[in-house]
């Protein structure tokens, strides 16, 4: 069996009276592109932050390639290319400069795939890092990332603020670049889309909660929008089970399910509606629902 | 290793690059900063100075707080300039490193940024002045900027913010300085109350002390960055050890060294000799008589004061006396400007010393401290009557002064019916003192006084005294000397003391093979009044005998006393008549004036304090006082003894030129160190910008010539020189001030030159107690220098430069009792002289 890449288990971090992530339980196998996506403040770069071994989880265990990162942060940081969510680096420095520095800190490093990419992402050199774009700024950022070759790639928030070019641009070089070395990659966006796009796997995370944690097809499989138009009969919406009312009033209305059977087709049935419709959700809109239903206490 | 090396390259590039424009900004002024110092540092460094390892950094350390906070300021104001520390460790800590490694190479890589400014100032000072210091100075600037940044960079990685950090640094590292002498005070008073030595911190090995400290700022350092990093010290215990282990390792080497010094001493080398623990004790005296059963030490420190006074004890030690004197004259002591003095033994007291004695009614603190002679002899001036009037007297605040001046050759000029230590002496060897008795009189006893301890003088009045010793007085009556007349104290109103039936006694004491005593007959007397001389004859009522009735009429409008005004401004005090038109605030230091033979006091003996000198029949003294156009004058004052019957004095030879302002002491002009040498005159005085060393020819009794004026070239702040403690010698000039030795060379009659400094190199101790400077049998010359542990002796070459290479240290608190610097001058000379009758036998 082959070990984890990440291994988080029952991880909870609180900062004073704030839980900010709560019995995590988190498994990425090698090779996977695993995306966890989460509204703001849900806990996605708190929990990036402890897999980097940057913060201490207040109960859990964590392995990250097979380190703890209490205690290995050194080795696991050189088992690792993160790219933060602010992309912190000195704005004084150039370009080439900073791949300098960069490279100082690693035993190994791909000078070759650096430069071949650096050109690929079309960033001059010279260039001064305060004089950057956003998107040269993110595109450097997983530059620097990936010069050490590392078999995990963190990336929080890797496409913010970024326009769709670049942020498509973003997500095929990390794809082109990692995946096909087979490579593991875990990022954080509140982007469903490049998620959707690039990720194997898909954790849901709502107020420090991981809502949903599986694969992204068997994800889609599951949720269901249910389209539903009365014939004049219909239930209280709290009398349907698992489900969530998305909109609608009077004769059309449209549920959402998290887990969808066929038991939740019979209980709409059971008041002989007019027409029901199952429709397939992209990963946004069973983002929304989730999130929506767990704010509801569902 | 190759990755670390990459690493701290890395690291070093970065600091330097984000500092880069601040750091070329900062070297001008790195160079102006050492320059202004680095004299000091390179003269007393210099061939001519001892060399002692860690001498530099402690001088360094504990001289000048703010040239080294001067000096950090601007070789870490390039730091300043990069970006904030916060943002800096977000940046760092994604990379594979660890928080402690990257602690030290930040510190490294800051430490080497900022020593890069002093490596090339010290450069520049190299190449400018000497090129013998250069690196002994910077290892020794190493050491202080290793503290400083680890301070800095520790809270650096706390605030977050080099800025604050910085700001915080100037705080912290003046707290701990003045800490570090606080507590070291505290040490030695607790040394002084158990007396065990644990004030020894600065006494070890410098480079180990420093070691160890910026170790321990070192674990702290790496504690908190990674705290900061991973919110957590996750091996907190691996920390707690290693920071435990320092401390103890710390004080195990302090203890440790302490242990060893005795054994240390055993290889110092003394004028060429091994010197063993054994040669360092006093000798038991061989008969009670024989030698003084107390030894007294005035101890000063940096921030405190106190008097150490010791018992001697049979098996030669001593024991403190009481704490509790410490802890009083602690207070008054902080307001005196007294300089450090090592109380002699009377036995010390070379046979034939020029010795005058002026007392007064009441003993005062400053005398106390000054000479325990006066103290031994103030209990013979207090009769009953008086006596209970001062157990409701603060006698401390109050007293006025008992003086006493000596000279290498002469005899004793003495008023109020006082005797000499050898008198006593001998008279006790001839019919046995006793010596409790002895003892008694002089011991002071303690008494609360609203709310305040003060030291009330001694329990005996004076009729004990006299019924105590009156075979002592017989005899000193039969050879000459004073006659003891109780009768002159018995009549002395309180709040008009002194003095209206006082008498003054006056006389030349000299050693032959007998004491010999020729009592003055008249004063020739020579003053300045307006701008006439002005010249008197007092004839002595009897021989060596002064009432106020001699003084009758005299003296009518003679400056007596200057004192500054709430404006600034010198105010003079005439005696007699004139005194009834000062203002009133002026008369209560007065009330003793409108007495002449309490203006001899006060006007003639009370002024020495302004700076004295004593040469073989003359001593002079010299007041400095300011006008109210700002200038500064001078009036010495010359008391001429080549006449055992006549005192010949002369007041009021003044200055011709005016100076500037003169700035010595807090009140009134003072404090000036005065040295004479045949017709010339060595002053050094402040003025309100620099400090001046100047000569001037004295020979004119009625006016001071100017020869030469000159910047002092080494003191560059507002000092106190010590009066008496300036000396001509072999034609150099020695001058102590608290922490130095300055020695200057008179050359081609113009100008003094820098000849050597000699600073005092304990950590936090300034003080440089006293010097002696002596000649062997060889007629090689020496300094010897005691500071607040050592005497330190240094040799003066036949080409008058300091000997540094056969320089040697006497480590005085591991000597088995207290011993002073005189014990110790003629222990030495005990030592040779018995080594060379061991020789001819």
């Amino acid at each position: 069996m082959n070990q984890l890449a990440i291994d988080i288990q029952h991880c909870t971090k609180i900062f004073r009276r704030k839980c900010a992530v709560h019995d995590l339980n988190l498994q990425v196998e090698p090779g996977k592109v695993y995306g966890l996506a989460g509204d703001n403040g849900a806990g996605k770069t708190t929990t990036i932050k402890m897999m980097l071994g940057l913060q201490r989880p207040t109960d859990g265990r964590l392995s990250i390639m097979g380190f703890n990162p209490a205690w290995e942060t050194v080795r696991l940081k050189r088992m690792v290319g993160y790219v933060s969510e602010n992309r912190e680096m000195w704005n004084w420095m150039r370009i080439h400069e900073i791949i300098w520095f960069t490279k100082q800190f690693y035993l190994e490093w791909d000078d070759q795939l650096v430069e071949s990419t650096r050109n690929d992402m079309h960033l001059d050199p010279e260039a001064k890092i305060k004089h950057l774009s956003r998107g040269e700024r993110a595109k450097l950022a997983l530059l620097l990332a990936i010069g050490h070759r590392p078999p995990l790639m963190i990336l929080d928030e890797p496409s913010s603020g970024l326009d769709p070019i670049v942020r498509r641009e973003i997500l095929e070089q990390v794809v082109s670049l990692i995946q096909s070395e087979g490579r593991t990659v875990f990022f954080s966006s509140h982007l469903l889309d490049e998620v959707e796009r690039v990720a194997d796997d898909v954790g849901i995370m709502h107020n420090g909660r991981l809502l949903r944690n599986q694969s992204l097809t068997s994800l889609k499989e599951s949720a269901k929008r249910i389209r539903v138009t009365w014939n004049g009969d219909m239930p209280e919406r709290e009398q349907l089970k698992a489900v969530n009312w998305i909109e609608g009033s009077g004769r059309e209305e449209s549920y959402f399910s998290g887990e969808f059977q066929d038991e939740v087709l019979e209980q709409f049935r059971a008041y002989k509606p007019i027409d029901i419709q199952v429709e397939p959700m992209s990963l946004e809109e069973i983002f929304i629902e989730t999130v929506r239903s767990a704010r509801r206490g569902m | 290793m190759t990755l670390y090396w990459n690493q701290f390259r890395a690291l070093l590039w970065k600091e330097y690059r984000e500092c880069r424009p601040l750091f070329w900004l900062s070297l001008p002024l790195a160079f102006i900063i050492p320059s202004w110092y680095m004299p000091y540092v390179l003269y007393q460094d210099s061939h001519r100075y001892m060399h002692d390892v860690g001498g530099n950094i402690s001088m360094l350390y504990g001289f000048q707080i703010t040239y080294i906070i001067g000096l950090a300021f601007v070789l870490f104001l390039p730091l300043l300039s990069r970006e904030p520390e916060r943002d800096n460790l977000v940046c760092l800590n994604l990379k594979p490193i660890s928080p402690e490694y990257l602690c030290f190479m930040q510190w490294l890589s800051g430490f080497a940024i900022a020593l890069a400014g002093l490596v090339f100032s010290a450069s520049y000072v190299h190449i400018v002045f000497c090129g013998a210091s250069f690196w002994k100075l910077l290892f020794g600037v190493i050491f202080i900027f290793i503290t400083a940044s680890m301070c800095f960079f520790t809270l650096s990685s706390f605030t977050g913010n080099r800025l604050r950090s910085f700001g915080l640094l100037l705080l912290v590292v003046p707290t701990y300085l003045f800490l570090s002498s606080y507590i070291w005070e505290i040490s030695r008073l607790y040394d002084f109350e158990f007396g065990r030595s644990i004030y020894y911190f600065g006494e070890i090995n410098p480079w180990l002390s420093f070691g160890i400290r910026a170790l321990v700022l070192a674990v702290l350092a790496s504690a908190v960055l990674r705290i900061r990093m991973t919110q957590r010290l996750s091996n907190w215990k691996v920390y707690a050890c290693v920071f435990t282990a320092l401390v103890i390792f710390y004080f195990a080497s302090v203890s440790i060294n302490n242990s060893n010094s005795n054994a240390k001493m055993a290889a110092i080398v003394i004028d060429g000799k091994v010197a063993t623990n054994e040669g360092f004790a006093l000798p038991l005296p061989e008969t009670p008589s024989d030698d003084p059963t107390l030894l007294w030490v005035l101890r000063n420190g940096p921030s405190s004061g106190y008097m150490d006074a010791r018992h001697k004890l049979p098996d030669g030690g001593f024991k403190p006396y009481s704490a509790h004197i410490a802890g009083e004259t602690l207070r008054d002591y902080q307001y005196s400007n007294t300089p450090w003095r090592v109380y002699k033994p009377m036995s010390e007291l070379e046979p034939s010393r020029f010795v005058i004695l002026q007392c007064d009614k009441y003993g005062s603190a400053s005398t106390f401290f000054e000479q325990p002679l006066e103290l031994l002899f103030n209990a013979h001036l207090f009769d009953a009557e008086v006596r209970e009037r001062m157990e409701t007297f603060n006698v401390w605040k109050n007293a006025n002064a008992w003086r006493l001046f000596e000279s290498s050759k002469g005899g004793l000029l003495c008023s109020n019916g006082t005797f000499t230590v050898d008198l006593l002496r001998e008279y006790m060897r001839e019919y046995g003192g006793d010596e409790m008795e002895f003892r008694e009189i002089w011991q002071p006893d303690l008494e609360e006084i609203d709310g305040e301890t003060v030291i009330r003088e001694t329990p005996f009045t004076y009729r004990q005294i006299k019924e105590k010793f009156q075979h002592f007085f017989d005899y000193v009556e039969q050879r000459g000397g004073p006659v003891f007349d109780e009768s002159i104290f018995n009549h002395s109103p309180f709040y008009h003391p002194v003095i209206q039936t006082q008498m003054l006694l006056i006389g030349h004491f000299s050693y032959d093979e007998t004491p010999r005593f020729t009592p003055i007959k008249k004063f020739d007397f020579q003053y300045k009044k307006g701008d006439e001389w002005v010249q008197e004859t007092i004839e002595a009522a009897q021989p060596g005998y002064f009432t106020a009735e001699s003084f009758e009429g005299k003296f009518k409008g003679l400056p007596v006393h200057t004192r500054v005004d709430q404006n600034g401004e010198t105010v003079f005090i005439y005696s007699e008549d004139e005194y009834l038109e000062l203002p009133p605030e002026y008369r209560e230091d007065l009330s003793n004036a409108g007495n002449a033979a309490l203006w001899l006091q006060r006007g003639f003996f009370w002024n020495f304090r302004q700076g004295d000198s004593v040469d073989d029949y003359r001593t002079f003294s010299l007041e400095a006082y300011n006008k109210k156009d700002g200038s500064g004058h001078f009036n010495l004052k010359r008391y001429d003894f080549s006449d055992p019957g006549v005192l010949r004095v002369s007041v009021g030879c003044q200055l011709l030129k005016p100076l500037p302002r003169i700035m010595n002491g807090d009140n009134y002009p003072r404090d000036l160190a005065i040295a004479i040498d045949g017709d010339r005159m060595a002053v050094s005085y402040n003025t309100e910008w620099s400090e001046y060393l100047s000569v001037f020819d004295i020979n004119d009794t009625m006016q001071i010539k100017e020869i030469s004026r000159q910047k002092n070239p080494w003191l560059r702040q507002l000092s106190n020189w010590h009066y008496g403690s300036t000396v001509f010698d072999n034609g150099l000039l020695y001058a102590k001030y608290s922490d130095s030795l300055y020695v200057y060379e008179w050359q081609n009659d113009k100008r003094f030159t820098p000849y050597a400094r000699i600073m005092n190199t304990q950590f936090y101790s300034k003080n440089i107690k006293d010097y002696w400077i002596r000649e062997n049998e060889q007629g090689e010359r020496s300094i010897l220098l005691m500071d607040d542990s050592r005497i330190r002796q240094y040799g003066i070459g036949p080409n008058q430069s300091l000997n540094t290479t056969n320089a040697s240290t006497v480590d005085i608190y591991n000597l088995p009792g207290y011993i002073g610097l005189i014990q110790y001058v003629e222990k030495i000379r005990k030592e040779e002289h018995n080594g060379e009758e061991g020789g001819a036998s």
